[in-house]
């Protein structure tokens, strides 16, 4: 992402010296006007050789694995008193297209329409950190079964390539070459020589109606699709097979369709616009699955088929219940309804209100019970309400203000989980068999109140001072449960000042303080006290009960809130542009901004980041210009980290 | 624990129109990025459990126990991005008659990861030509 934006930073820098080199033909002032280009491109040193290494300079470039490809364009305008068009294209590879175009009926219908295709390329993680203990099960002098012998022995390569795959599904892997407990990290990758990438393409549609006998009447249809399209690494692990961490090549077929129908009305000093959208989300990659029990139990002998999501017939698991899907999203829709109003009260005042109603509702969730697989017997919706209001007004010749509030409320549905905690196969047998369902509440059941006032005053020619407030309330309705704050309250500040000196030299200052008392922060989340550690504490017979062991020294004793958002923040910015001589421009930028959270427990939480850049433009005369930038970005956080020691 | 990241662009770019019909480009770019962690001081923790403290000093003297929050340290050792990317394109266009113009561009792009890690070294030089013909009306 970093590196996407500094290639628009440097197109940005670029485009002004292309823009003399264009091979323009005659541009009058024809009805028809085009221009089409053939072209190709020869890659020099193409990606054949290191496919693996694509990200590294050909992240969005899906034509440098070919030696020969197109780069062929044309555009077409046409201008005349009724009818106006003009479209636009470009190919260089299936994977890289761009299309475009307009059209105006006299006024009445106008359609404007935008495609985009551009693959991104995926980097491979081939998990070589994750081989982190790798010992021999047995035969180590003086150590228990299962415990260590040092492998790889960087004296004895021989040795070490005798030895079985770390994979625990290879034969022989028991007797041979094994990892203690399931604490021990390793990996399997089963596609080591994938390569991988997405398609991204976008289409938008726009269709407008001014509607001939009905003056200030507009009705239209927009519609957005977004597709994804590649392969993907999926990677997955579970609890009691955490240690093992599994990757597959995952084929990814995504779609977004949105249909947005809307109509509008400017009536003398009112505006009124209604739209509606409609969303699709559908899923259609492929449906991937994993067999955690079998690994867990291959993993190191000891280490039965105990886990709480199979299935067991008696005390006998059932063949296949362990396989379950992983990396999927399921499909859904958005219904959203927007109204908006603007109301001129007179040449000085203005006031403009919205409403928006929306319901998300995940179309996967409504198969037979089945929490394992997303199944509740309902579709899951969120709905959310939210009303805003803004009054502009300008209070003097030098003076404006305005005055803005925004109500919203969410509701998302509950879910009950009905834990297949393996009572039936004669685990936890001391224990009532719903001793751990429970009802997941969720976070987005929550008001959010804004309320601000901006004031705009132009002090002298050439300078404008600006300053405004704005309180947040979030108020969240299952805080105690989530273990969250029940009441974030938030306050901005912001002042600017714009400082015109002449027409070689303009400055702009600002500062933006935030103040937030109890910011989003997750409540006894780390930090157990010293010297706790993971250590059996039931009796023998439930050997299998992990809560037991985990419960009283980790996951009931943590102590520590933490949080990643500040309760104080403070930006200062600063934007100057210069003119010192009519071939010269420049323009300065810079950005710091300090955030600390000192309301979380151990260590504050910090941030520092500083952007700046200056460009310049020097255009000695009309047949040469010359661009140079220089753009600095620099990010640290301070941050706390608690392990919590456990085997398991 | 700090994480830090750091990040340079420099870009330079010149455009030449020596007459009506001929221009050339010169364009480039250089960025380097770094980032890592840091401040990481986890202490060894002494427990009764048989597999935590474990000694296996015998068998790996830079490894004493077996399990060792201390270990967690070594992030600062293998966390760091460190990357340079240099990317250079020229051109030249000629336009042959009011409505027909021929160009060629070169594009060079070197990618030097200088701190493989998950992706593994992710180095990479590229170049290019492409070459084009516009016909305008």
């Amino acid at each position: 992402m970093k590196r996407r934006y500094l290639t628009v930073l440097v197109g940005l820098c670029l485009a002004m010296p292309l823009a003399i080199q264009a091979v323009a033909g005659d541009s009058s002032d024809k009805p028809l006007q085009g221009e089409v280009t053939i072209g190709g491109k020869w890659q020099l040193d193409d990606l054949d050789r290191h496919e693996g290494r694509a990200k590294g300079g050909a992240e969005f470039d899906s034509t440098a694995d070919k030696n020969l490809s197109w780069d062929t364009g044309a555009k077409l305008d046409y201008r005349s008193n009724a009818i106006n068009f003009d479209v636009n294209g470009r190919y260089k590879d299936g994977d890289d297209q761009t299309y475009g175009g307009n059209l105006d009926l006299n006024r009445v219908m106008l359609y404007k329409t935008n495609y985009d295709r551009f693959m991104h390329r995926l980097g491979h993680d081939y998990m070589d950190n994750l081989t982190a203990q790798i010992f021999r099960a047995a035969g180590t002098p003086g150590a228990p079964v299962g415990l260590p012998f040092p492998c790889p022995d960087p004296n004895n390569p021989a040795f070490c390539q005798a030895l079985p795959d770390t994979d625990p599904n290879t034969a022989g892997y028991q007797n041979s070459r094994s990892t203690i407990g399931a604490a021990a990290v390793y990996h399997t990758d089963h596609d080591p020589f994938a390569t991988y990438g997405n398609t991204h393409t976008t289409w938008e549609n726009s269709l407008t109606f001014n509607v001939p006998n009905f003056p200030g009447l507009q009705v239209g249809f927009d519609h957005r699709q977004e597709k994804r399209k590649g392969c993907a690494q999926a990677l997955t692990t579970s609890k009691c097979s955490a240690c093992h961490i599994e990757s597959y090549s995952k084929g990814i077929n995504e779609e977004t369709n949105d249909y947005i129908p809307r109509v509008s009305l400017k009536f003398e000093a009112l505006a009124l616009e209604y739209s509606f959208l409609h969303r699709e989300f559908n899923d259609k990659s492929q449906e991937m699955i994993n067999g955690y029990n079998a690994l867990a139990a291959a993993h190191i002998a000891p280490f039965a088929a105990n886990l709480q999501f199979p299935t067991y017939s008696g005390t006998t698991l059932n063949a296949g219940s362990e396989i379950l899907p992983f990396s999927r999203t399921p499909d859904s829709t958005k219904d959203s309804h927007t109204l908006k109003g603007r109301y001129d009260i007179d040449a000085n005042n203005t006031v403009m209100a919205g409403l928006v109603y929306s319901k998300s509702t995940n179309t996967q969730t409504d198969g037979a019970y089945s929490p394992l697989y997303g199944e509740f017997g309902k579709d899951l919706e969120l709905d959310s309400t939210a009303m805003m209001a803004k009054w502009h007004s300008r209070l003097s010749h030098a003076v404006s203000l305005n005055l803005f509030g925004k109500y919203q409320t969410m509701n998302n549905d509950n879910v009950g989980i009905d834990v297949n905690d393996a009572a039936l196969h004669n685990k936890y047998k001391n224990e009532p068999a719903d001793l751990w369902d429970f009802t997941r509440f969720s976070a987005y059941d929550m008001d959010i109140l804004t309320l601000g006032a901006d004031l705009s005053w132009k002090l002298a020619k050439g300078i404008t001072l600006k300053g405004g407030y704005e309180y947040k309330m979030d108020d969240r309705k299952n805080a105690d449960l989530l273990n969250v704050p029940e009441t974030t309250e938030e306050h901005t500040i912001k002042l600017g000042a714009d400082w015109r000196i002449n027409r070689q030299m303009k400055w702009a200052l600002g500062y933006k303080g935030q103040f937030v008392n109890h910011p989003y922060a997750y409540k006894n989340a780390v930090c157990t006290p010293w010297g706790s550690f993971g250590q059996y504490a039931g009796p023998a017979s439930d050997g299998a009960d992990y809560y037991r062991s985990y419960g009283p020294t980790i996951y009931d004793a943590r102590t520590g809130t933490r949080s990643n958002l500040p309760n104080q923040a403070h930006e200062f910015s600063l934007k100057g542009n210069f003119m010192p001589m009519k071939t010269l421009s420049a323009n300065l930028y810079g950005k710091y901004r300090n955030a600390k959270n000192d309301d979380v427990s151990g260590n504050d939480w910090q941030q520092d980041l500083f952007t700046g850049g200056l460009n310049l433009v020097l255009t000695p005369s009309e047949k040469l210009v010359f661009t140079a930038g220089y753009n600095y970005f620099y990010d640290t956080y301070d941050s706390m980290y608690c392990i919590a020691l456990y085997d398991g | 624990m700090e994480y830090e990241t750091e990040a340079h662009t420099f870009m330079l770019g010149a455009g030449l129109k020596p007459m009506a019909k001929l221009s050339f480009n010169l364009t480039g770019s250089y960025t380097k990025g770094t980032g890592n962690i840091s401040e990481l001081s986890f202490a060894h923790l002494e427990t009764s459990d048989v597999k935590l403290s474990y000694n296996v000093s015998a068998l790996n003297p830079n490894q004493i126990y077996l399990y060792d929050t201390a270990y967690i340290n070594g992030i600062s050792a293998y966390s760091n991005a460190d990357f340079k990317e240099l990317d250079v394109t020229l051109g030249v266009a000629y336009r042959l008659t009011k409505q027909m113009g021929i160009g060629l561009n070169y594009y060079y792009t070197d990618y030097q990861d200088d701190a493989p890690y998950v992706y593994r070294d992710e180095s990479n030089t590229l170049q290019s030509l492409v070459g084009y013909l516009t016909y305008s009306f």
